[in-house]
């Protein structure tokens, strides 16, 4: 064979296994990084998923009887430090919107135990409601993936915005008051 | 090559390529535990690094495991269970991307370029082969008669190629005429409970395993068959497995009672006090049913789980020095609750004298606090003295001052009285406590231990 039909064939080769990788290219360069992907959540921007269980106090919770209000959805151990960490910021922001009842805070366990959830509210104060029955299920529907993790749902009933890691309590009035500015 | 030699060689592939599919393939899950462990080998752990959920047991790991044996036992579809777990994980959870959007090019890639090198393979071999022009082309008599073969002969590939099919599926399974068209369930999972119970109750652990671990591979979220199973797998010894059985029992009915009377006792197995308190804290908050405060007792729970928590105050106690160098109570760490712990713990030895001193530690940093007031004055009362058992009282009126509805100082109180003769006051002080929002159950112990009912009814 001459050496033009070599090139000839080499290019037909080269050609497909060139736009191919190209491709790869394109589609790993224009997606977020993995940090990104983690900091987002495909359930940002819908309707909060379900968080419908028992208290630790035993009484029935349900997040669709809160709408209307900005709420936090909390998801905590109660032997986990950044929890304990974030719980006086979580303290101040329910008794800054307790009076006015505009905002509210659920928190949901997360792999622990009832009694250990009991001695760390009643050590650590905090006097919202905190999902225990039913919990796995709204975690696993949140896509929590370690905890401190906390949604803030809006009044009408869609997830805002999404914390990994410790919240404030100025960073979530921030937030609402961001999103309740008039455009 | 002839025609009739390509179709016996394709029937010979496909057929030996069926036998050996039929060989390899697993086929479909069997068992909600099969369908389960697929599922978890199917998603990534979404905080590990090249970890299925199946294989990791962080947290969230195992928190989605369990959620998926949950959709799973409830019948959810594979395609559900997917769903879910995409849309709140994102796509990058699913090991099997979908064949939609932008995840549709790692189906669509792979093709492509195999699609790809194969034309260029098969442009260079045509473009090799010079065209024969000169070669005289066959009569159509000849040209039908080939056609006709080779539709034979495809028709005998496409029948052997079934036949061997259907060999391979006759071997696979084994379906009798009796069994459901779903395979081989033979009985549903409260069958096997009940069989797992009856062998149990005919002292055959091993087959009452046996059992439970069939009932668990039918329906892997069952609380009963992980909480039997969990509580048969600690009396062989093997504590750390029977806490992951009775966690997950726990994890899918934390409202069981039989799991976390189980679990208090296996905690204890394990010295563990203060979690046995806190597992029989929730049991009583349950309403547990008769045969379990049967077994609670026969197995001196309540006892046991006293003895491991009140020691554990004491070594609290102890840890800070010698009584003389400890510092104020108000100054450490300790609860009351703690402090009370300790001083029944050495009530227990005999210590009574260093049981009050113990107390009073603490009334000196909050001298009006009423459960510090209840446990001095019961401490007194029993110490079967008639002239302490009257320091006790004035102690119980004192509590009952600063808290009319102190629980533990109107039993205490009433139990006093009646040693005392004062049945009539008595009875006033367990109306009170009769009357309260919510007695607490090791007072209510007490009161039957006692007999304090039938001595003051009279």
């Amino acid at each position: 064979m001459n050496s033009g039909g070599r090139r000839r064939r080499s290019l037909w080769i080269a050609l497909p296994v060139a736009a191919a990788a190209a491709l790869l290219v394109v589609v790993l360069a224009t997606r977020d990084s993995a940090f990104e992907r983690k900091a987002s959540s495909p359930i940002l921007g819908g309707l909060a998923p379900a968080v419908v269980g028992t208290t630790v106090a035993g009484e029935p919770f349900d997040l669709d009887d809160w709408r209307g209000r900005w709420v936090v959805v909390n998801f905590f151990q109660s032997t986990c430090v950044p929890c304990i960490m974030e719980h006086p910021e979580l303290v101040d922001f329910d008794e800054r919107h307790s009076a006015a009842g505009d905002a509210r805070i659920v928190s949901v366990v997360f792999d622990d135990s009832v009694e250990n959830v009991r001695e760390f509210f009643a050590a650590h104060g905090g006097d919202w409601p905190v999902v225990a029955t039913g919990a796995r299920q709204a975690a696993v529907a949140y896509g929590v993936t370690g905890v401190p993790e906390s949604y803030l749902v809006a009044p009408s009933g869609v997830v805002v915005w999404k914390q990994l890691g410790g919240v404030t309590a100025d960073g979530i009035d921030d937030v609402i008051d961001q999103l309740s500015a008039p455009s | 090559m002839s025609w009739r030699t390509a179709s016996w060689i394709a029937a010979v592939v496909i057929a030996a390529g069926a036998f050996v599919y039929g060989a390899l393939d697993e086929g479909p899950p069997r068992t909600n535990a099969d369908r389960v462990r697929a599922l978890a080998e199917d998603f990534a752990c979404p905080v590990c690094a090249g970890q299925s959920v199946a294989e990791s047991d962080v947290p969230v790991a195992r928190e989605i495991r369990r959620q998926v044996a949950v959709w799973v036992d409830e019948g959810r579809s594979d395609a559900y269970i997917r769903d879910q777990l995409v849309a709140a994980y994102d796509v990058d959870i699913d090991y099997n991307p979908s064949g939609s959007g932008i995840t549709s090019l790692v189906w669509i890639l792979p093709v492509l370029a195999g699609g790809g090198i194969a034309a260029v393979v098969v442009g260079m071999l045509r473009s090799d082969r010079r065209p024969a022009h000169d070669t005289p082309q066959p009569p159509t008599a000849v040209r039908r008669r080939r056609w006709r073969n080779a539709a034979v002969w495809t028709v005998a590939v496409v029948v052997v190629a079934g036949a061997a099919g259907l060999l391979v599926a006759r071997s696979s399974g084994s379906r009798s005429t009796e069994g459901s068209i779903t395979g081989e369930i033979r009985v549903t999972t409260r069958e096997l409970i009940f069989e797992a119970q009856r062998r149990l109750g005919e002292g055959d652990m091993e087959g009452a395993i046996a059992a439970y671990d069939e009932a668990l591979e039918l329906q892997p979220s069952n609380a009963e068959a992980l909480t039997y199973r969990g509580w048969l797998t600690s009396r062989r010894g093997d504590l750390d497995t029977a806490v992951e059985y009775l966690d997950d029992a726990i994890a899918v009915d934390p409202a069981y009672p039989d799991a976390r009377l189980f679990r208090a006792i296996v905690a204890l197995d394990q010295g563990d006090g203060s979690g046995a308190a806190s597992e029989l804290a929730v049991f009583d908050s349950l309403d547990p049913p008769p045969y379990a405060e049967e077994l609670l007792a026969q197995l001196q729970v309540r006892e046991r789980v006293a003895a491991a928590r009140d020691e554990t105050a004491l070594q609290a106690v102890s840890g800070l020095g010698p009584a003389e160098d400890r510092p104020a109570f108000a100054e450490t760490a300790l609860t009351v609750a703690e402090a009370l712990a300790a001083a029944e713990a050495l009530a227990t030895r005999g210590e009574l004298l260093e049981a009050v001193q113990l107390v009073d530690w603490v009334l000196a940093s909050q001298p009006g606090e009423p459960e510090a007031l209840a446990g001095r004055g019961w401490l007194l009362v029993r110490s079967g003295d008639a002239q302490l058992a009257e320091l006790g009282v004035g102690y119980l009126d004192e509590a009952l001052a600063a808290d009319p509805a102190n629980a533990g100082a109107l039993v205490y109180r009433a139990l006093a009285r009646w040693q005392q003769g004062d049945a009539a006051a008595a009875r006033a002080d367990l109306d009170a406590f009769d009357a309260l929002q919510h007695q607490p159950p090791d007072l209510v112990r007490l009161i039957e231990a006692q007999g304090l009912r039938a001595a003051i009814s009279g």
